[in-house]
């Protein structure tokens, strides 16, 4: 898209990126005057190496290249278990370093220019002005499938209580998760001081239901006002395809937890075209827990105990684990919640 | 030499400010085109849309 050629003349005296000039990130040639010969060695993106960044920003930059929104590492480890040794070797080979990892944010994805998705960009965020953060223009482009659709209601569920409130993704999601604490997780659930329901919401109440459901119930299990977003047939050639859904299982990181649960389009025949066969594809289910961001005060399961314990609504069961070449692991996910002594 | 070390002392900050400011004036082949709305329209077409965001 054109806006992400287009600079802002006010932008580039008031911002003091420029005063280095264009050549110290974009090289080229800023001596020539034909498109050609200006643009002969220039580099579209700088921050795709952070060394760019590091000129100025090393101890940021330093963390950065270890955090999974450089490294993607997450993605490999979470379908890694499917696996079989060498598959896991022409995963990386042929999957993860072409393709995963190309979704990579780089500084400039957050701070300069919206990323593209599927090759379309929102263009510069502000005239190639250095922002903090514009969420709407930066993560809602890469979690603007599910997540960011889900929190501002944009798909046409519940609107999450938090952004009615005025809040964004950086009030909870903090600059250090962002860029990084210099220690290279597996995935984001090692992630220290990632957020948390209670580190605002202290529970000081003595509520009974949050008495009752302490240490088996997640925030979300409750508090996700509505349906959410659930993905199919990802990585099939066409692009992903969505449809709404709550379901309510055990959560499979501890098989003990009843949580929200959203479908991980990973198939059969998903990695097929590169020759993976996924040995050990029941190994891992479909279904992983997911702290919707759609979450509410008051929602059916708060309003009524019957909700869940009389109507089991949303509660994954035996005619939605096996559908369509679905991972054995999935039934270990099925909760049979029980009645209430009254 | 009291009189050197004060020259030298004023000029330094200005001549570092210049090299900005000539740094800043050396680009102005990539500003004129890159601040230019009409030009970056017609060589910039949208592309079409293929799939959905992911996250």
């Amino acid at each position: 898209m054109y806006r992400g050629y287009v600079l802002d003349g006010a932008v580039l005296k008031s911002d003091k990126h420029f005063r280095m000039g264009c050549k110290l990130c974009h090289k080229g040639n800023d001596k020539e005057l034909t498109k050609e010969a200006a643009h002969k060695g220039l580099v579209k993106q700088p921050s795709a190496n952070p060394t760019t960044c590091a000129l100025c920003h090393k101890a940021i930059t330093d963390n950065y290249a270890k955090s999974l929104h450089y490294t993607t590492i997450g993605q490999r480890n979470g379908v890694m278990p499917r696996f079989s040794a060498e598959e896991l070797k022409t995963f990386d080979k042929k999957v993860f370093e072409q393709s995963c990892r190309s979704c990579h944010a780089s500084c400039g994805d957050c701070h300069v220019k919206s990323p593209p998705v599927s090759g379309i960009s929102t263009g510069l965020i502000k005239g190639h002005k250095f922002i903090k953060k514009d969420e709407g223009k930066t993560c809602a482009s890469c979690h603007g499938g599910r997540v960011y659709p889900e929190f501002t209601g944009e798909y046409g569920g519940a609107t999450d209580v938090h952004y009615q409130k005025g809040m964004m993704c950086a009030d909870c999601h903090k600059k250090i998760e962002m860029h990084g604490d210099g220690m290279a997780y597996k995935s984001k659930h090692e992630v220290k001081d990632r957020p948390q329901c209670l580190s605002c919401h202290k529970n000081s109440k003595d509520q009974i239901a949050h008495k009752l459901h302490k240490d088996k119930v997640s925030c979300q299990g409750c508090h996700s006002a509505a349906k959410y977003r659930q993905c199919y047939s990802c990585h099939e050639g066409t692009g992903s395809k969505s449809k709404e859904g709550f379901i309510l299982g055990l959560n499979p990181r501890d098989k003990k937890t009843l949580t929200t649960l959203r479908l991980i389009p990973t198939k059969k025949s998903t990695f097929r075209k590169a020759g993976i066969k996924m040995e050990n594809y029941d190994a891992i289910p479909n279904f992983w827990n997911s702290a919707v961001h759609n979450i509410r005060k008051q929602t059916d399961r708060t309003r009524s105990c019957d909700s869940c314990h009389v109507a089991k609504n949303g509660f994954l069961n035996h005619e939605m684990v096996i559908k369509e070449g679905g991972s054995k692991a999935n039934e270990g996910l099925i909760y049979n919640i029980k009645p209430i002594k009254r | 030499m009291r009189k050197k070390i004060i020259v030298s002392l004023c000029l330094f900050p200005i001549l570092f400010f210049c090299g900005f400011l000539a740094a800043a004036e050396n680009e102005s082949s990539c500003i004129k085109c890159h601040t230019n709305d009409v030009l970056m329209k017609s060589l910039h077409k949208p592309l079409p849309v293929t799939a959905e965001g992911g996250g």
